[in-house]
């Protein structure tokens, strides 16, 4: 697997020397002694590919280095205790102190959070739905707003006879 | 100097939409873009959001049901109007049905293969069955979707006519991939402790493992490209719908989380034969409808051998493997796979359905 993988470094260490080394001035010397204007352009862009063709070999190769596996795995894993220990260190100190002084916690802030994404989560798609309520029905809503709104009035008015005339 | 001034612009802008990801919490339905083809949603329960896709002219009386996969925004599958596997699928005749898959929140920690397939899943299909007035539903499962597809299928082989899976990652014993040998140097206690601390598998965490899969093409190369690439027509506006589902992760629910690295990548259970739904070990021997087994060539995700020895493992007498020669988004928005992958992927599936109209 190792062999397989340097022998892709390899390959593409091979690649980015010809185009950089052989290529690019050879286009270079071409369009100085009169050649297409573009020479140099594209033998550029081709030494560039063939870097980035490297440079992914490379860091595929680095990722395969057990050493390199090994000093990853034992960071997450060492990152991740620290975190839980934190948590629970924090949880349980302010568990009990925080609230005494009235202020909402950072995991009630958090669930608070999570609960109006999910509250817009739930909302959004229904405005992405083709059927849509047609608008007629919000003016039909307006319209019906204004007449109890007008009624309001006209039973205020009313009342206010009456409290005159008694 | 453009060409410096142009690369620098392209990558500030690429780190704003970053650090925008990480202050939305990376993807939700409430942060996709406006759909390209009209649906309906026809069911949501659970994890499931279903949409269902009309065509003009129905041809098939099968309809088709993509599973997708439970990481990140489904709309990579109708990007652009030219660009999308849900139109590629409507010219051709079929009804095709989307799995939308809700994000998890934190009470879904518990959730694991169990439920996203003997439950989630099976409910989908059975609301497609009831609309449709159907036993049978054609299922195409698009990468841990396929995954997702081939468990339904092996579980309940009575309900599949056909299936379709694409860049399915079947065999993880295959470490060609350089990002694998990181995560399978993450220990159980690891795995466990991700879960303890934050529930699920948070999205930031799926992003990283993409974004370091290939350093190189999300720190400059692709902002390279975006300026080689400026004068194509049409490239400026697919490298902004593509960046924004980049950045569109979701979380992992927590035992899917661990029986996916535990299970799955680290110990190879399903193409071991050992993989366990419920307590009962999955016999792939059961999925005996004709299978479709889509590999993409230049795939750096899911390397082709993770997905061409599923034919092995399987009861069908129908099975092929399809060969194309693109990466692994390339063979759901490259041109390409729009011209000639899914009518050919379209024509297998309309050669064994009922009847054609």
């Amino acid at each position: 697997m190792m062999s397989g993988q340097r022998n892709h470094v390899a390959r593409e260490l091979g690649k980015f020397l010809e185009a950089f080394w052989v290529e690019l001035p050879q286009a270079a010397a071409r369009e100085i002694f009169g050649g297409a204007q573009d020479e140099i352009s594209r033998a550029g862009w081709k030494a560039y590919d063939a870097w980035v063709g490297l440079s992914n070999e490379a860091t595929n190769q680095l990722y395969a280095n057990p050493l390199v596996g090994a000093l990853t795995g034992a960071a997450t894993e060492g990152l991740l205790r620290l975190q839980h220990l934190g948590n629970a260190a924090t949880t349980a100190f302010f568990a009990n102190l925080w609230p005494a002084v009235g202020l909402p916690t950072a995991a009630e802030f958090a669930a608070l959070r999570s609960e109006i994404a999910e509250l817009r989560d739930q909302l959004e798609p229904s405005a992405t739905l083709v059927e849509r309520a047609p608008a007629a029905s919000y003016s039909a809503v307006r319209e019906e707003g204004l007449k109890l709104v007008r009624n309001a009035h006209a039973r205020r008015r009313e009342a206010g006879n009456q409290d005159a005339a008694a | 100097m453009p060409l410096l001034n142009d690369i620098a612009s392209h990558w500030l802008d690429g780190t704003v939409r970053m650090f925008e990801a990480v202050s939305r919490g990376y993807g939700s339905p409430a942060t996709d873009p406006e759909p390209v083809t009209r649906y309906r949603e026809v069911y949501r329960a659970g994890k499931v959001a279903l949409r269902r896709y009309t065509p003009e002219v129905r041809m098939h009386r099968t309809p088709v049901v993509i599973v997708y996969a439970l990481i990140k925004r489904p709309y990579i599958l109708d990007l652009q109007p030219d660009k999308s596997v849900v139109r590629a699928l409507l010219n051709q005749g079929f009804e095709v049905y989307l799995i939308d898959w809700l994000p998890p929140t934190k009470a879904d920690t518990e959730l694991g293969f169990e439920e996203y397939v003997g439950v989630e899943l099976a409910n989908a299909v059975h609301a497609v069955q009831q609309s449709e007035d159907v036993d049978q539903v054609h299922l195409i499962g698009y990468c841990f979707g396929a995954l997702l597809a081939l468990l339904y299928t092996a579980t309940h082989p009575e309900a599949v006519r056909n299936l379709v899976t694409l860049t399915i990652p079947f065999d993880m014993g295959v470490r060609e991939i350089g990002i694998y040998h990181l995560v399978d140097s993450m220990s159980e206690l690891a795995v466990d402790l991700v879960t303890k601390v934050y529930g699920n598998c948070p999205a930031w965490m799926v992003n990283a493992n993409f974004l370091s899969m290939a350093p190189v093409h999300h720190g400059l190369d692709k902002y390279v490209g975006l300026y080689r690439n400026a004068q194509r027509d049409g490239y400026a506006e697919m490298f902004e719908l593509f960046e924004r589902w980049m950045m569109s992760d979701v979380p992992i629910a927590g035992r899917l989380f661990r029986q996916l690295v535990i299970d799955l990548f680290k110990r190879n259970a399903l193409a071991r034969g050992e993989f366990r739904l419920g307590g009962q070990k999955v016999d792939l021997r059961r999925v005996s409808c004709p299978l479709l087994n889509v590999v993409a060539e230049h795939d750096d995700v899911v390397h082709p051998r993770s997905s061409l020895g599923l034919l092995e493992h399987v009861g069908s007498t129908d099975k092929a493997n399809v060969t194309f020669p693109v990466g692994h988004l390339g063979a759901v928005v490259s041109g390409g796979a729009m011209r000639k992958l899914w009518p050919q992927i379209g024509a297998w599936l309309a050669a064994r359905d009922f009847f054609e109209n």
